[in-house]
C-alpha cells in the first residue's frame, strides 16, 4: 500500500516534470553552422570562431531559416524581404542561416542536412527563429518574419561586439 | 584570366597593373560572397558622392557602389541584396560585397577611367 502511494505520486511528479517541460519555450540555442568556405561556427564560442575565420571578434544575433528548399514560397517571400532589409542585417549585426534536409545552400551561413538543431521542428516546412546575440530564442514564427520585426527585434549596433 | 582578384582568406583586392586594396566579405547576412568568376557592371557605376548610403562610404564621407554578377549558379545576390564593390562603411564588414577597407578613392578612379562599355571579370578564390 505504501509503496504503491509512493509510486503515485512518483507517477505524478514525472507528469507535472513533462507537462512543466514541454509548456516552457525554450530560452537558448546551441547549434553548429558553417559558411561559403565551409569553415565552422558554434553558437557557443562564436565570437572566438569569427576572430579566427575573419579577424572580426563578432557576436551577431541570427536569424535561423528552416526550410524544404528554395521553391518554398514563405521562403522565397523571406529571401525578398532580406533584399528589402539590406543593410539592416549590418547595421543590427546579423547573420541569416539556413537548413534544408536537401542541402543546396553552402553558398551562404547553412546548417548541414543531418545536423537538424534541436531546437528546430522537423516537421515543418517553413520556420524562422530570431536568436539574440547571447543565444536567447526571441522570436520563432511559421511565417516570414518582417522588416519592421527584425527591427523591433534587434537593436540598432555601434560595433560588431556591442 | 580575370582583370581582379579577390582572395577571401587573405582579404586582397587585387586588379592587374591598377593596385591592389584591403578589403573584406562578410561576415553579415549570408556571409562572404561564394567563390568563381563574377562580372563587373562597369556601365552601373554610381557616381564618388556623399548621398550613398552610410555603409558604402569612406573616411571621407563619400563611397560609391559597383555591382557584381555572379557567372555561376547561386541565389546570392538576387533576392536577398546585389553584391557589389564599395568602400567599407559603417559597421565593419559586408552583406557579402566586397568592402574596400583602405584607399577606396583609388579603386574608384581607377574604374572610372577604365571606358563605360568595358567588359571587366572578378575571380574570387578562398
Amino acid at each position: 500500500m505504501k509503496s504503491s502511494a509512493c509510486r503515485t505520486v512518483l507517477f505524478f511528479v514525472f507528469v507535472l516534470f513533462t507537462l512543466y517541460a514541454c509548456a516552457t519555450p525554450q530560452k537558448s540555442a546551441e547549434f553548429t553552422f558553417y559558411d561559403s568556405g565551409n569553415a565552422r561556427y558554434s553558437t557557443s564560442t562564436i565570437s572566438e570562431d569569427f576572430q579566427r575565420n575573419f579577424g572580426m571578434a563578432f557576436k551577431p544575433g541570427i536569424v535561423l531559416i528552416k526550410t524544404n528548399g528554395r521553391n518554398n514560397i514563405k521562403f522565397q517571400k523571406q529571401e525578398k524581404i532580406f533584399g528589402e532589409f539590406a543593410g539592416g542585417a549590418e547595421e543590427r549585426g546579423l547573420i541569416y542561416v539556413i537548413y534544408s534536409d536537401k542541402g543546396g545552400f553552402g553558398d551562404g551561413y547553412h546548417i548541414k542536412p543531418g545536423e537538424l538543431p534541436s531546437l528546430v521542428h522537423s516537421k515543418d516546412d517553413f520556420r524562422v527563429y530570431l536568436i539574440s546575440k547571447d543565444g536567447e530564442i526571441l522570436l520563432n514564427s511559421a511565417d516570414p518574419v518582417t522588416v519592421p520585426e527584425l527591427k523591433s527585434t534587434f537593436p540598432l549596433r555601434t560595433s560588431l561586439t556591442d | 584570366m580575370s582583370d581582379m582578384t579577390f582572395k577571401r582568406t587573405s582579404g586582397v583586392l587585387s586588379w592587374t597593373g591598377k593596385g591592389r586594396w584591403d578589403a573584406v566579405s562578410g561576415p553579415h547576412g549570408k556571409g562572404k560572397l561564394p567563390i568563381g568568376t563574377y562580372r563587373v557592371s562597369r556601365r552601373e557605376i554610381t557616381p564618388y558622392s556623399s548621398t550613398i548610403g552610410l555603409g558604402y562610404k569612406d573616411a571621407t564621407g563619400k563611397g560609391f557602389f559597383i555591382p557584381i554578377y555572379p557567372q555561376f549558379q547561386t541565389d546570392r545576390g538576387k533576392t536577398d541584396g546585389r553584391l557589389g564593390i564599395h568602400p567599407d562603411g559603417n559597421i565593419p564588414g559586408t552583406n557579402g560585397c566586397i568592402g574596400i577597407r583602405s584607399n577606396a578613392k583609388s579603386f574608384y578612379d581607377a574604374i572610372a577611367a577604365s571606358a563605360s562599355d568595358s567588359n571587366l571579370t572578378l575571380e574570387v578564390f578562398e
